[in-house]
């Protein structure tokens, strides 16, 4: 048996514990045809994912991971024909990239989970901070007739810091990373997951495109900045399916999709045009 | 780094980049006419691949990522022996607006290529980023700011960039030092041989204050200004002929305010490039002027105005790279072979 492991990667709330959640559901309750199918459960947190797999059938909110700690699940997984394989991600707190790029460091063994050939690198389509311009709103206010603001109080001026910066900078901040030392391990597949796709499909725009729109420079860096020996892929995931509960609202979303009677169809994948509830999509192509 | 710098040699003279001929063909690849104002020349090269740009020691407990900041001297120097590139020395009076230049073109990359040129990576995310918060929204500020820059050693940021055109992928190298150190060569000429950055620049970028050339009371000062830092620069020797000139007019938003549309302002800047052009002209390669808004505070022009054009000049190929005509001394001799052992003019 051949073990494999991918490395999940994205900043604060980007989903990926949702996505390990709808995975773990998905692949062992069958509901729908996979590419990869669950054969058993490795030692390790598994009360993890049972856990997050629970919120997730009752359409609430994950705990965020670093109130949790990281945590490592490995689950044994087949192709169609194929041999069954280990494969372990590590389901890192968002905030162990955050320190990446602001505090240029990162945990030892985060470091060694990195050094993984695939990477599952996952973008909240819709928590994508852009950069704007004090001029731009500046000229947008008067143009909507609004007075002109005082200048601003030194309090309430906002010095720099790195979690200031735009998405897209520190995401390419945190590839250029990847493909240099000591991180660097040669070539690797990228699969980038657009999360909560359903909030972004209404503008018709394939996942490529809308990543080309509301991340330019990522777009640039991963057409001219990323090794050419890297291959890479964008999913558009929605692997809840709308707005889940949390522990103080009840959403008339949530109570939608508890509705549905066979929870893995709440799942969506897009991706180079065709559509499917198969998670295991973009980790086939990882451990290919 | 410092345990990298090239040693003196004591055997015949070569040059610490392997890429460098000089002792066969007597032809620095640098650029350098003469090869005593090479810093490589007679030097032998340090065999240990140098870290990456901008590497620091690991903190206790964990891993070090390579630093994400501008690059010193030695850096810079990493950085252009290892791959193409484009050294942009960009030098100017106090709030010319250079950090606005550096940071303005660095934020028309967040919307997308610059003209031709496509953004593939930087060495230096953290510095751009600081240099262009006071120009946006999250700063909270009401008018756009730039921070001005610090005396002391000349920094680089680093962009590398994609000439979609023509496939070259060069590094680009913005050199970044106090607008007074600049200013203050005119009475001490000499003092710009302490700046690297003039001697080694594929393009000296001379940036002219739109906004002072606009006001009555400041614009023959700071024509005069820009006239002697240039001249101190010839006279200290440090601008090649294998060089290019950009004079560059700042602030084009707020001189098309004017009350004459800035037609007087760009008349001043057309004289002072006539006369730039008379009096220095022949020690470049070429000079070409620009008019830009790199970061407006006004609607008088688009956010980058022009800042195309400029980085279509510094991403044009230096002409330290292009091949130049040797001359040879073919010795007489009656056998072909032994005129076979020419050497270039000073290579003996």
């Amino acid at each position: 048996m051949s073990k494999h492991s991918v490395v999940v990667m994205g900043l604060p709330g980007s989903g990926k514990t949702t996505f390990l959640a709808a995975l773990w559901h998905l692949v062992s309750e069958k509901e729908v045809p996979c590419k990869l199918t669950y054969v058993s459960l490795q030692t390790g947190n598994v009360e993890h994912l049972h856990e997050i797999a629970s919120q997730w059938r009752a359409a609430k909110k994950q705990e965020r991971t670093a109130q949790g700690g990281d945590k490592l699940v490995s689950m044994i997984l087949k192709t169609e024909g194929g041999n069954p394989q280990t494969v372990t991600f590590p389901d890192v707190a968002g905030e162990a990239f955050l320190r990446m790029w602001g505090l240029r460091e990162c945990d030892e063994t985060v470091a060694g989970w990195l050094k993984e050939p695939g990477v599952l690198l996952f973008i909240h389509a819709d928590k994508v901070t852009v950069p704007n311009w004090v001029i731009d709103e500046k000229l947008l206010m008067e143009d909507i007739g609004l007075p002109p603001e005082a200048d601003a109080e030194p309090e309430k001026v906002v010095d720099w810091s790195p979690d200031v910066a735009p998405t897209q900078v520190q995401l390419v901040d945190l590839l250029q990373s990847m493909q240099t030392e000591p991180l660097n391990v040669g070539p690797r597949r990228l699969a980038i997951i657009l999360s909560a796709w359903d909030k972004a499909s209404g503008r018709g725009l394939s996942p490529e495109q809308y990543l080309a729109k509301r991340m330019p420079l990522l777009d640039q860096f991963l057409k001219h900045g990323l090794h050419s020996d890297w291959e890479t892929r964008i999913y558009g995931v929605s692997a809840q399916g709308g707005d889940y509960d949390d522990d103080n609202t009840k959403l008339a979303d949530a109570e939608r999709l508890r509705d549905i009677d066979v929870p893995s169809e709440r799942i969506s994948v897009v991706y180079a045009g065709g559509k499917s509830n198969d998670l295991t999509e973009p980790l086939q192509w990882l451990l290919t | 780094m410092a345990d990298l710098e090239p040693q003196e040699s004591a055997e015949s003279p070569r040059c610490a980049n392997p890429d460098c001929q000089v002792a066969v063909d007597g032809r620095c690849i640098e650029g350098f006419p003469d090869t005593a104002e090479c810093p490589q020349f007679g030097r032998v090269a340090i065999m240990p691949v140098a870290p990456a740009p901008g590497a620091h020691p690991a903190p206790i407990n964990g891993v070090a990522m390579q630093a994400s900041t501008t690059l010193s001297v030695d850096e810079a120097d990493d950085v252009v022996k290892e791959r193409p590139s484009r050294v942009i020395a960009i030098a100017g009076p106090q709030s010319a607006g250079k950090t606005s230049l550096i940071a303005g073109l660095y934020d028309l990359f967040q919307l997308g290529q610059v003209g031709n040129v496509s953004f593939a990576q930087s060495f230096s995310l953290h510095a751009f980023e600081q240099a262009a918060h006071d120009s946006r929204a999250a700063s909270r500020r009401t008018t756009p700011n730039t921070a001005r820059t610090e005396r002391g050693e000349v920094r680089f940021y680093h962009l590398e960039l994609v000439d979609t055109d023509s496939g070259a992928v060069p590094s680009v190298l913005l050199g970044d030092r106090a607008g007074e150190e600049y200013l203050e060569t005119r009475s001490n000429p000499l003092s710009a041989q302490e700046f690297p950055e003039l001697r080694r620049a594929d393009v000296l970028t001379l940036l002219v204050d739109g906004e002072r050339l606009l006001d009555a009371g400041q614009r023959h000062n700071l024509r005069s200004e820009i006239r002697q830092t240039l001249h101190a620069f010839v006279e200290a020797g440090v601008v090649r002929t294998t060089q290019r000139l950009a004079l560059v007019l700042t602030k084009l938003d707020v001189i098309r305010k004017a009350a004459d549309g800035g037609e007087r302002t760009f008349q001043g800047f057309d004289t002072l490039l006539a006369g730039l052009r008379a009096d220095y002209g022949a020690n470049f390669a070429a000079v070409e002027s620009f008019q830009i808004a790199a970061q407006p505070s006004t609607d008088g022009a688009k956010r980058g105005e022009n800042l195309d054009h400029l980085l279509a000049y510094w991403m044009a190929e230096p002409m330290r790279y292009r091949p130049a005509s040797m001359v040879f001394d073919v010795p007489e001799a009656e056998r072909y072979f032994d005129r076979l052992m020419a050497l270039p003019k000073g290579a003996q």
